[in-house]
């Protein structure tokens, strides 16, 4: 679905639309920015309105998770969260000169025109990169990805039925990702692009772009706990086991892999059935969802190939009611298909750091379980290594207004800084 | 292994032999649990009793191994000395199968395809130009994709071989201008003209040409094969049917004379479309369906793991494997072509996942 000027419009008109693109562009942006204010009031009014029906209707027919959906979604568009996020990332007043001395004034500006690139499935995030945008002044040229799932173009809908002055600043292309020209069309008008997805969309659009427009890139994350010795407890054990059932590992800041601090394999095998012990309790609390095909069947072959590979390496595969756990004695890091299926790997100085400096773009949050005097030494080796969020184990999905993502301000990267000389 | 042979060499094609065919698979398993220490602790493991193979639906009962294992782990049943062919697969992005293959199995497996190919009537005298949709023979270049196209040109006597894809100084680019030049010289020879390789590079040369409102009228003997499925061009794919019918526009060759092949360098049998556009099992493999979450043999028409049984190679043991795709099985007796064994229609590669969305995946993270 194409959505130009708070209309859904065919494939025609958004053709039309995007031969007349830089002409509309420079239109709107002589009429000046979206405020703020409004787009906080609206974002909260959409907020309030949203019910467990709506968030059960945005997931796949074999995806759960529906309250965590529905719970994330209140809060990222809440009043509260919005204004804090906006103080914190971009200070008090943004917009308003602050003198430098020599007569000369700094502020922030919108860039101007983003571009966003949004992911396969990503179950409303290009809404929330559109929000972002207009939090911070932009116009908002929004690409969906090829398999949409029509909740982004929702939500913004919406937004724009709650408050009508924003349509001009919010425009949704429904195109191919093959239609290089289109896209090239889109990035010719832009300020900077935002990129979301795989390595392949942010290599694709690399590809496509000038080499003067600014790339915001937000690729895939990938996270893990680290588990300590004399950090390990049942607590810790139950945190690790919420991290990786509450979101399904659907999110990148859920665990793929646990790091147990052993020197031997058995060790290991050992650690990993305490923890099949913890997930087994948790499908108390967290109720089991049946994946989809693909899912699955990444699943039974992962789980059947490290089984076979148990005469052939120090690997041990546990699996029980709805969860499966790959022991291996090989510190590379590796991704999990989700659904509770978690590596357990050792953490063993000398080929630790290594293994996490092997894929340093790729690293996000890593969930900890130590002693309160090892965290400061673990936390700031983790950093070195390319973590950017070092969290306790069971928190590691959780988010407040004001944390950076990735390592960055969102909204910083969303504005530019101006100088006037009076 | 003398029921392999016999099975392989006088048996007819598609008469399904079920005893000779358990008989040959015990061989074969006896043969590789001898000779390969691996396999021979699996089966101990999973206490799995040879001699219990009675049927050939017990043949499902053998412990699989995925086709993945063989990406990262080399194998064997023979003494590297013994290795005649070393194939890879032919994805581009991470590891690649290897597999090898030793000189009886690579005669039985030739003796095979030959049968295979005389059934459907695939195998002409008559000079023959081709297109070769796919890369260029190069010292280098192990991938079994290209060993396959390359024998599958002497099932009619190749007069010249156009590669789409031609090894540079840069690496292997495609040479549509090469490939449009030869298309015209082969209209004007009027020989018959096969088309080898690649289902994608077809689509993108057939796409060429409409584009250019350009067709071909070629001789009425010439043939489209097609194997490799899509791979990295999945986005791209489009339904077979369609894809036939572009065939006919552009280049002259109906649907009945496009066949499109399965085989993979871990189970590397021959599965041919049938005139209906069919791949039936024939009689040295069992084709069983697995459910997705317990590995089960599904019944028909229910969509699982692809999987296979069958005793042709002796070099490594690849007696049940297990595909990276997902398929379903139907009644041979439904498809009308007069072949009554049961016939799979692949639905896809497995784990392609649309659900995940910011989190790296498996295929990012070089293992």
């Amino acid at each position: 679905m194409n959505l130009i000027n708070g209309q859904i419009v065919a494939e025609i008109e958004c053709r039309a639309f995007l031969e007349k693109l830089d002409v509309y562009m420079a239109e709107t942006l002589s009429s000046g920015y979206p405020d703020a204010e409004l787009v906080i009031t609206a974002a909260d009014t959409l907020s309030q309105s949203l019910t467990l029906n709506d968030a059960a209707n945005w997931l796949p027919p074999d995806g759960g998770t529906a309250s965590f959906l529905l719970e994330q979604a209140r809060v990222f568009l809440s009043r509260g969260y919005l204004e804090r996020k906006l103080e914190l990332e971009l200070g008090k007043e943004p917009f308003k000169h602050r003198d430098i001395g020599k007569g000369r004034m700094t502020s922030y500006r919108p860039l101007g025109v983003l571009t966003h690139i949004a992911a396969g499935n990503a179950q409303g995030l290009p809404a929330f990169s559109v929000l972002e945008g207009l939090l911070t002044g932009n116009i908002n040229l929004l690409k969906l990805p090829g398999r949409d799932d029509g909740l982004s173009t929702a939500l913004l809908l919406r937004l724009i039925e709650i408050e009508p002055s924003l349509s001009k600043y919010i425009c949704v292309f429904d195109l191919p990702s093959t239609d290089a020209g289109a896209i090239r069309s889109l990035l010719s008008v832009s300020d900077a692009a935002v990129v979301w997805g795989s390595d392949f969309a942010v290599s694709g659009i690399r590809a496509l772009a000038p080499p003067q427009l600014q790339l915001i890139e937000w690729g895939h994350k990938l996270s893990f706990c680290c588990v300590t010795r004399r950090g390990e407890t049942p607590q810790a054990l139950a945190g690790i086991a919420r991290d990786i059932c509450e979101t399904e590992q659907l999110v990148c800041s859920a665990p793929q892999c646990v790091y147990f601090e052993a020197q031997e394999f058995d060790e290991l095998v050992r650690f990993g059935e305490r923890l099949a012990e913890a997930l087994a309790a948790a499908a108390a609390t967290y109720p089991l969802h049946m994946p989809d095909i693909h899912t699955r069947a990444e699943i039974t072959e992962l789980c059947l190939l490290s089984s076979r590979e148990e005469l052939l390496e120090q690997k041990k595969v546990l699996t029980g009611n709805g969860y499966a756990i790959i022991v291996s004695n090989d510190p590379a890091l590796a991704a999990s298909p989700g659904f509770r299926t978690v590596w357990i790997k050792p953490m063993r100085a000398g080929d630790f750091d290594p293994a996490l400096r092997r894929q340093p773009g790729y690293l996000q949050t890593a969930g900890v379980a130590c002693a309160d005097d090892e965290l400061e030494c673990l936390s700031e080796r983790l950093f070195g290594c390319g973590v950017s969020r070092v969290m306790r184990c069971g928190e590691m999905t959780s988010n407040i207004a004001g944390e950076p993502h990735d390592g960055q301000y969102a909204l910083r990267r969303y504005v530019k800084a101006v100088t006037l000389s009076q | 292994m003398d029921a392999r042979k016999r099975l392989l060499q006088k048996h007819q094609p598609y008469q399904p032999a079920d005893e000779l065919f358990v008989e040959s698979v015990r061989e074969n398993l006896l043969h590789h649990a001898q000779h390969c220490a691996f396999y021979a602790e699996l089966l101990k493991r999973e206490r799995f009793d040879i001699q219990s193979l009675i049927s050939a639906d017990d043949c499902a009962r053998i412990p699989v191994l995925p086709a993945s294992l063989f990406k990262y782990h080399e194998i064997l049943s023979l003494p590297r000395d013994s290795i005649r062919i070393h194939a890879t697969s032919s994805g581009t992005q991470g590891q690649k199968s290897q597999v090898f293959i030793d000189d009886e199995t690579l005669r039985l497996g030739t003796g095979m395809v030959v049968r295979c190919f005389a059934y459907h009537r695939l195998i002409s005298p008559i000079p023959t130009n081709y297109i070769m949709l796919g890369y260029e023979p190069s010292d280098d270049n192990s991938m079994g994709a290209v060993k396959t196209a390359m024998g599958v040109t002497r099932f009619a006597p190749a007069l010249h071989r156009e590669f789409v894809l031609k090894k540079t100084a840069d690496g292997y680019l495609p040479d549509w201008f090469g490939v449009l030049a030869a298309l015209k010289r082969y209209e004007k020879q009027r020989l018959p003209v096969r088309f080898v390789g690649f289902p994608a590079f077809l689509h993108r040369l057939l796409t060429a040409l409409e584009k250019e409102k350009l067709s071909f009228r070629l001789n009425r003997l010439s043939l489209v094969l097609l194997g490799g499925g899509w791979k990295q061009f999945s986005d791209a794919k489009i339904d077979k049917s369609a894809l036939y019918a572009m065939a006919e526009e552009r280049l002259g060759i109906p649907a009945v004379r496009c066949r499109d092949f399965y085989s993979a360098v871990e189970h590397p049998i021959a599965y041919a479309e049938c005139a209906h556009h069919h791949m039936h099992v024939p009689a040295w493999s069992r084709v069983f369906v697995r459910d997705v979450g317990t590995l089960e043999p599904l019944d028909y028409d229910q969509p699982g793991f692809l999987s296979f049984v069958s005793p042709l190679v002796s070099s490594a043991p690849l007696t049940s494997i297990l595909m990276g795709d997902l398929a379903v099985l139907r009644e041979g007796r439904s498809c009308g072509c007069g072949i009554q064994t049961p016939y799979f229609e692949v639905l896809g590669r497995a784990g392609t996942s649309p659900l995940r969305n910011c989190a790296v995946t498996a295929d990012s993270l070089m293992r």
